[in-house]
């Protein structure tokens, strides 16, 4: 696929993306589980978060992070 | 002065623990990184799906400039309208939270709030944007190798799409000190942003629309020379007029909203 | 200290305030009652300069509202109905917050951060966020806020009506506190126990406008008209109107089988009631002689002007 890259190097590549859109995702899910939602159900918005990459994580948390 | 200085600190602790930051830098990085990548997989994913042996690499023929490019054109819509939707409540979920009601009964001036947190955003931005070409230009340059792009080119992109993004901040201030609700403020700017680059299609004023200095950014990327068409010190200096009149216009409807 | 003349505001067509003139002098405790939707709130947003008013005169320690807004807010705490915070902060940070905005050093912030938060006994909560607070931290946290800088008059609306009777107990300890200090106090309330209990004067708002105003002790004594409570062994139908023919009765509440008769002339009272009372076909089990507290005279006067 990347020609003229090794294996290690196109790991090294995408490493950046997975641990960003993970780790995002974990901290939705966090965020979910302990303090609550808005808008839509618990259930719904781990869906979106899961499901959607970025944008669900980003909509999470604009629109559906339970401000106290 | 105390109450800028008060509110440059608060918002940017908000930003932190509100996750702002994190929404408009993840987007950014995220684009920076995705976008090179996924210019290299289309082809191959299009030419999987067509079954038909095209010599798609010949068509798509993909430099680092225009990666730059494609990134430069995420970022002025995606990003855009990330940066929009996060901050359309800046001031009008204060005002409707009455949260100013504290910060008003101890005479905070409404110069300093507006001033402290269009000075946060203008420089968190600034700061995420030039991080993002940053990763973007490595990861288009390894991506990419066949042609590169001169780093100064991307040095002056991040400035002048910095200054776009400035006079974005200020007019989203000003719409959200106008409307109660966050998401009008978030339509309207949406609105104007993006329909403000079609009047330079109409009007001979193409130069003094901020629209202009994204314009120009394409146009040294795609040249890998920093000439612009005319001088865009002139559409700089218009920018910073506007956003001194839209800051200032702020500061006045705060003046004159009763917050209680 | 305070004054307010002739002071108008409306919203739309609906007046708020029709016309109110006060004076509050120094060092006094001053307990501004009326109904909900009377126009407290309203009046206490005018005087500490986060609404405006149509016209009338404003002066706070001697200056125009209008001229030295700034001015005049360095040296006033106001606490709102229902204090907002940034819910993301604790405790610690939002006083730092209000001490950066009114120009404190470091140093000065964090000492006065933790006497405050001592003497509002928030000591142990200040590291967690406001957005986890009960209702009556907030009130603490929010009397902390509004005392930050010092004020020498402090504005209190309702500071005790959301919270259970040991908060309420802590506030209005609090507030005898601050009179100590020479602080005035201007408190809107509907709790009239609590103006009973802290204030010097009062102001009576109704619909608007001031319907009494005085020192305290002085309006007790001015309507020191009794109430009788009398207590019937059987329903006291049309008791009522027959009573209210007698013009020294000017007004009676009934609940089930008790009524109240509020009498204007006391010594009438004495002779006639009992003897008016017995001629019912309907045994008395019990009669007696109230004195006004100041619910009773609140309600006299707003009943007088509906």
């Amino acid at each position: 696929m990347f020609e003229g890259l090794t294996t290690l190097q196109i790991i090294k590549l995408l490493l950046p993306l997975l641990v960003l859109e993970f780790g995002l995702k974990i901290l939705c899910i966090t965020l979910i589980l302990k303090n609550g939602v808005r808008n839509l159900s618990k259930i719904a918005w781990i869906i979106i978060v899961l499901m959607i990459s970025t944008f669900g994580s980003i909509a999470f948390l604009l629109v559906g992070r339970r401000r106290y | 002065m105390n109450s800028f200085k008060a509110y440059l600190l608060k918002e940017f602790k908000e930003g932190i623990r509100s996750y702002k930051f994190l929404i408009i830098g993840v987007a950014i990085i995220i684009f920076a990184i995705l976008d090179p990548i996924m210019l290299k997989l289309l082809p191959r994913i299009l030419a999987s799906q067509s079954n038909i042996a095209l010599p798609l690499d010949e068509f798509i023929k993909v430099s680092q400039g225009a990666a730059l490019q494609n990134y430069l054109k995420d970022i002025n819509q995606i990003i855009n309208i990330v940066i929009i939707f996060s901050l359309m409540g800046i001031l009008s979920d204060e005002a409707k939270e009455k949260m100013l009601v504290f910060p008003y009964s101890k005479g905070a001036s409404k110069a300093g709030i507006v001033l402290g947190k269009f000075t946060n955003y203008a420089i968190a931005i600034s700061v995420f944007l030039t991080f993002g070409f940053m990763i973007n230009y490595y990861y288009a340059g390894v991506l990419f190798p066949d042609s590169f792009i001169n780093f100064r080119v991307v040095l002056v992109v991040v400035g002048l799409s910095s200054i776009y993004f400035i006079f974005n901040i200020s007019l989203i201030i000003l719409l959200s000190s106008v409307f109660k609700k966050g998401i009008w403020a978030g339509m309207s700017s949406i609105g104007i942003i993006f329909l403000l680059p079609l009047l330079g299609k109409i009007l001979p004023i193409k130069r003094y629309l901020p629209s202009y200095l994204i314009d120009q950014c394409n146009k040294i990327l795609a040249l890998n020379n920093i000439t612009f068409d005319y001088n865009v010190l002139t559409t700089i200096l218009g920018i910073t007029i506007y956003v001194i009149i839209l800051n200032v216009t702020s500061i006045w409807v705060m003046n004159g909203k009763e917050i209680a | 200290m305070i004054e307010l003349k002739e002071l108008y505001k409306k919203y739309g067509s609906h007046i708020v305030l029709n016309g109110i003139s006060l004076d509050v002098k120094k060092g006094s405790v001053f307990g501004f009652l009326g109904h909900n939707g009377a126009g407290k709130s309203t009046t206490m947003n005018i005087l500490t300069g986060l609404i405006n008013y149509d016209s009338g005169i404003v002066r706070i320690n001697g200056k125009d509202m209008k001229s030295n807004k700034n001015e005049i807010m360095k040296n006033v705490g106001y606490l709102p109905e229902t204090p907002k915070f940034y819910p993301y902060m604790n405790a610690y940070e939002y006083l730092s917050f209000i001490g950066n905005l009114s120009g404190y050093s470091k140093k000065e912030i964090r000492n006065r951060s933790k006497e405050l938060l001592k003497q509002v006994k928030l000591e142990s909560a200040e590291k967690r966020r406001i957005g986890g607070y009960s209702r009556g931290m907030k009130q603490r946290l929010g009397l902390a806020v509004s005392i930050f800088n010092k004020p020498e008059i402090l504005f209190l609306d309702e500071p005790s009506s959301a919270l259970d009777p040991e908060g309420r107990r802590e506030i209005i300890e609090i507030i005898q506190n601050l009179k100590k200090q020479d602080i005035t106090v201007f408190l809107s309330t509907h709790i009239l126990n609590d103006v009973e209990r802290v204030c010097d004067e009062v102001v009576i708002l109704n619909d608007g406008e001031i319907a009494l105003q005085g020192k305290l002790n002085k309006i007790k004594e001015d309507y020191i008209l009794p109430v009788y409570d009398i207590e019937f062994e059987n329903s006291i139908e049309n008791i009522k109107e027959l009573l209210l023919k007698e013009s020294w009765i000017y007004n009676i509440h009934e609940k089930n089988k008790l009524i109240s008769v509020y009498v204007k002339d006391r010594d009438t009272a004495k002779k006639q009631l009992l003897k008016l009372v017995s001629r019912f076909d309907n045994p008395v089990t019990s009669y007696s002689m109230r004195k006004s507290n100041l619910e009773d005279i609140f309600l006299r006067v707003v009943n007088k002007n509906e």
